[in-house]
């Protein structure tokens, strides 16, 4: 026991210093708990101890402010525009609606715009003839006018001759769609398209653009999507990208 | 400011509880924290006055909080200097009869939330009279008394730095200083209350 201490003061600054053994803590601690006189007394001496620690906080924090006022490197921070969230979500709403317009403005003016001749003039590639796809080889009048932009003569070749051959009935319809009659073309091009022979693939493609000229949209669209889904036709790449959104729009204004 | 180095949540904590000195913490906190925090205020209605004033507390706070084992790191330490110093000022505009409507309702709900924050505003008067009644008891006591209490120095360590003969003439010049603060303390009951709030809870 610490003989040194003698009265209740001294015992709780021991206590609070850590001077003294286990058993006297547990001592002080038992009257404490159970002592009202020294359950206060210990009260006003813990907050004065905090007490002090808390005024150490606050010099060590000074010291460090005077520091960074002595070296002026505290920053002089400016007023900012603050833009509270319900401004923000006025902001949003507007730049959203703005490219709601324009794309409203822009699709509409695509659709308003939208021609059967330009989507056949975007699609339409001339045909080459003399590439080797399998075609016959002899050639025929009908194929050399063709050859030589001779469309008319074209048409007027096919009226004499009786029963002319697939590549030269291929050369017909093209002729009649360089001429802008798009229900000529079909009636020579659907054969061609819907049965087996080496033109076939050909007269399906330029097919579906007389059909888009002759504003069959329905039509023209199953031949497109045959087309487009399948990989290995020799036009599936032909095609606009935005060929069936054009003309799934050009169907619906009809 | 210059660039600084980041330093992680935790180790500042360990710096701010270790037994050495806080003040490269405290420098830290100042590099990293000050200006957002400054610019809380001066955009309501704080001028660069004030943004210094309230920062030094919001720090003071902060650590106190710390040591006492009240910040339990479920925020981050920029979010809780943030919430800080939004309380402090907004209390002190309220002191100050001004009103940031928007932030009126915000702050309500604040105080409900964050207990232990409202706890440090509501005692920043009691901190500014502690300080008055720390500066009555004079320079030696002061001295001593952070050095022992707030510095944890031995008596021997003590005696080394001041000019007392040995460790029993510190050790009894500690005693009285420390019931000196203790008389002025008591004979404050409110400034009592409001620090065992504020270092209690």
């Amino acid at each position: 026991m610490n003989e040194g201490l003698h009265d209740k003061d001294q015992w709780l600054l021991a206590y609070i210093d850590g001077e003294l053994s286990a058993e006297e803590q547990k001592m002080v601690e038992e009257k404490i708990n159970t002592e009202a006189d020294w359950k206060e007394a210990a009260e006003k001496l813990f907050v004065t101890v905090k007490g002090i620690q808390y005024f150490g906080i606050s010099q060590e924090v000074a010291a460090v402010h005077q520091q960074f006022l002595q070296k002026g490197t505290l920053p002089a921070v400016q007023k900012t525009k603050v833009i509270s969230f319900p401004n923000m979500g006025r902001l949003f709403i507007g730049v959203a609606a703005c490219a709601l317009f324009i794309f409203l403005g822009v699709t509409a003016y695509q659709f308003y715009n939208l021609s059967p001749d330009k989507v056949f003039t975007e699609n339409f590639v001339a045909y080459q003839p003399g590439v080797s796809r399998g075609v016959e080889k002899q050639e025929t009048s009908i194929k050399t006018a063709y050859e030589n932009g001779r469309y008319s003569d074209v048409v007027d070749l096919s009226k004499r001759s009786p029963t002319p051959q697939h590549e030269d009935r291929f050369y017909v319809g093209l002729s009649y769609l360089q001429q802008n009659d798009a229900a000529s073309a079909i009636t020579w091009l659907q054969p061609l398209a819907e049965a087996i022979n080496p033109l076939q693939q050909d007269a399906q493609f330029y097919l579906s653009l007389a059909l888009i000229k002759n504003k069959d949209y329905s039509k023209a669209l199953t031949w497109v999507q045959k087309i487009k889904d399948d990989e290995h036709h020799l036009y599936h790449d032909q095609y606009a990208k935005n060929i069936v959104s054009q003309l799934k729009m050009l169907r619906w204004r009809q | 400011m210059d660039k600084t180095i980041e330093i992680s949540d935790s180790t500042l904590i360990e710096q701010l509880t270790g037994s050495q000195s806080a003040n490269s913490a405290i420098t830290y906190i100042y590099e990293a924290h000050y200006e957002l925090l400054a610019r809380f205020i001066v955009n309501n209605n704080g001028t660069q006055q004030d943004a210094q004033d309230i920062f030094q507390e919001v720090v003071v706070a902060f650590i106190n909080l710390v040591r006492l084992g009240k910040f339990r790191g479920e925020s981050s330490i920029k979010t809780f200097l943030y919430a800080l110093t939004r309380n402090l000022w907004l209390n002190e505009l309220k002191r100050r009869n001004r009103t940031v409507v928007r932030e009126k309702k915000y702050e309500m709900k604040n105080e409900r939330k964050e207990p232990t924050i409202s706890t440090q505003v509501e005692s920043r008067e009691a901190s500014k009279q502690l300080l008055q009644v720390m500066n009555e008891l004079g320079e030696s006591c002061k001295q001593i008394l952070l050095l022992f209490y707030y510095g944890n120095e031995s008596m021997k360590e003590i005696v080394a730095k001041t000019a007392y003969e040995n460790e029993q003439v510190v050790r009894n010049k500690k005693y009285k200083c420390l019931k000196k603060l203790e008389e002025k303390l008591t004979a404050n009951p409110a400034l009592l209350q409001q620090l065992k709030n504020l270092l209690y809870e």
